[in-house]
């Protein structure tokens, strides 16, 4: 009677119903191919649905670590697609001083620091005294001249930038022989002034103004800006203003020029005036 | 009812059933069985576990003698054996296990007999439909074809039951 059973009972009954099933089913399937097919598609399908739920299951519980994962994952990519994208913009520097001039050693940096803000304005470059930097290097872009390095360290180097008043670079205008020292027009982070022009000098405003290569820091040629106009300065002289091509507020990579004939220039000078005091 | 008779009324249905088996074809739609009856005649006291086996050998046997796939009525007569008790509790409440040496059904009101017989019919034939088709054949027909085939096979159990079961 079913009424009452132990639970042993109950446990025996379902093994001898499961035990004889089984055996029937045996039995069909070795008695009959149409039963053996339909039996084996179940079969599959059987296996197929419990595979695919343990696998959902284990998948659910493995969400976490797998979360971990990804997030390990997108960070390491983050990071490629940095170094990527900062070896993109080191090539494109490079691309654009792929000719050193003679007697230049170009080195590739990238701005630590640079300032815009104030009068006084300086840069700071990650390569030092390792890397080969020494004061009084030039620094420039492919849009004109940044500054001079005023102070090296080991591993890190430190600039007066154009935007200083003790920075001026000697330029001419292409296409003529007009040269003169360049300084910032201490208002803007694009415009500079060339200063003692003379009066019967004639400029033409959109003419490009190129280093002159008449100081040992900067090779000559390198473009800087073009004229935008001119204002008598005492009435004797003009400032002639330079709409610079490079503008301070973007500088990101930059290029060191160092001179390697600047110590038999500088020797040299040196003994001419020593001459001339005598 | 003696035991050697109740053996003796097993048997005799088990051979008529292989007789219906081997020699009566009505329709796709309509097979009939009386191996519902051998599992709900069987005494009270002969629990689930001898109830399982008698509905295995029964089945087999009648598979094994007919034209049948061999354990397509064991497969469909276990899952009675096992609800025997649940479906004769359902139709006659508890009066009919005061009897606990003769069949069950031969205390049971006519009405309450094919009630028993037909849930039991459609308990086995719908393992048997299903297996038999084996995914081959839409679900309507099989539907129909068990719905069919316990209606009519709980109407020959009823009627059979009167004569074999009830004692006067």
């Amino acid at each position: 009677m079913a009424k009452g059973r132990s639970t042993s009972g109950i446990l025996l009954s379902a093994a001898i119903f499961i035990l004889l099933e089984v055996a029937a089913v045996a039995l069909l399937h070795s008695s009959s191919q149409l039963q053996s097919i339909w039996l084996n598609r179940a079969s599959h399908h059987l296996i197929g649905w419990i595979c695919g739920t343990s696998d959902n299951i284990r998948s659910y519980f493995n969400l976490r670590e797998r979360n971990h994962q990804l997030e390990e994952e997108n960070a390491i990519l983050s990071e490629q697609i940095r170094n990527y994208r900062e070896m993109q913009a080191q090539d494109s520097a490079r691309s654009s001083f792929c000719a050193p001039a003679e007697g230049f050693t170009y080195i590739f940096a990238k701005t630590a620091k640079i300032s815009i803000g104030s009068q006084h304005n300086h840069v700071v470059l990650n390569k030092g005294y390792a890397d080969g930097v020494s004061e009084r290097c030039g620094i420039i872009t492919n849009q004109g001249v940044i500054g001079v390095i005023d102070a090296v360290d080991r591993n890190y180097s430190y600039g007066r930038t154009l935007m200083n008043p003790n920075t001026s670079v000697s330029v001419k205008v292409d296409d003529s022989e007009i040269a003169g020292p360049m300084v910032w027009d201490g208002k803007s982070t694009n415009r500079a002034l060339m200063r003692g022009v003379p009066l019967f000098q004639k400029l033409h405003e959109g003419d490009t103004v190129r280093t002159s290569g008449y100081s040992s820091i900067f090779p000559a040629g390198i473009p800087v800006g073009t004229v935008e106009g001119s204002t008598t300065r005492n009435g004797a002289t003009q400032d002639v203003e330079i709409k610079l091509f490079q503008d301070f507020s973007a500088v990101d990579y930059v290029v060191i020029v160092r001179n390697e004939d600047r110590e038999e220039i500088d020797a040299i000078e040196k003994r001419g005036m020593a001459n001339d005091k005598r | 009812m003696t035991n050697g008779r109740r053996i003796v009324t097993a048997v005799a249905l088990c051979l008529a059933q292989i007789l219906l088996s081997n020699y009566l074809y009505l329709s796709h739609y309509l097979v009939l069985n009386l191996l519902p009856l051998v599992i709900l005649s069987l005494p009270e006291s002969r629990n689930v576990n001898i109830a399982m086996l008698i509905a295995f050998v029964a089945g087999f046997a009648v598979d094994f003698a007919s034209s049948g796939i061999l354990g397509l009525s064991s497969a469909s007569l276990l899952p009675v054996a096992i609800l025997r008790f649940p479906i004769l509790r359902a139709v006659g409440g508890e009066e009919y296990m005061v009897h606990r040496d003769s069949p069950p059904v031969g205390h049971l009101t006519t009405r309450g007999v094919f009630l028993a017989t037909l849930s039991a019919a459609a308990v086995f034939f719908l393992c048997y439909v299903f297996i038999d088709a084996a995914g081959t054949r839409p679900l309507w027909f099989n539907l129909t074809r068990m719905a069919l085939s316990s209606v009519a096979s709980a109407a020959l159990m009823t009627f059979l039951n009167r004569f074999l079961f009830v004692e006067k």
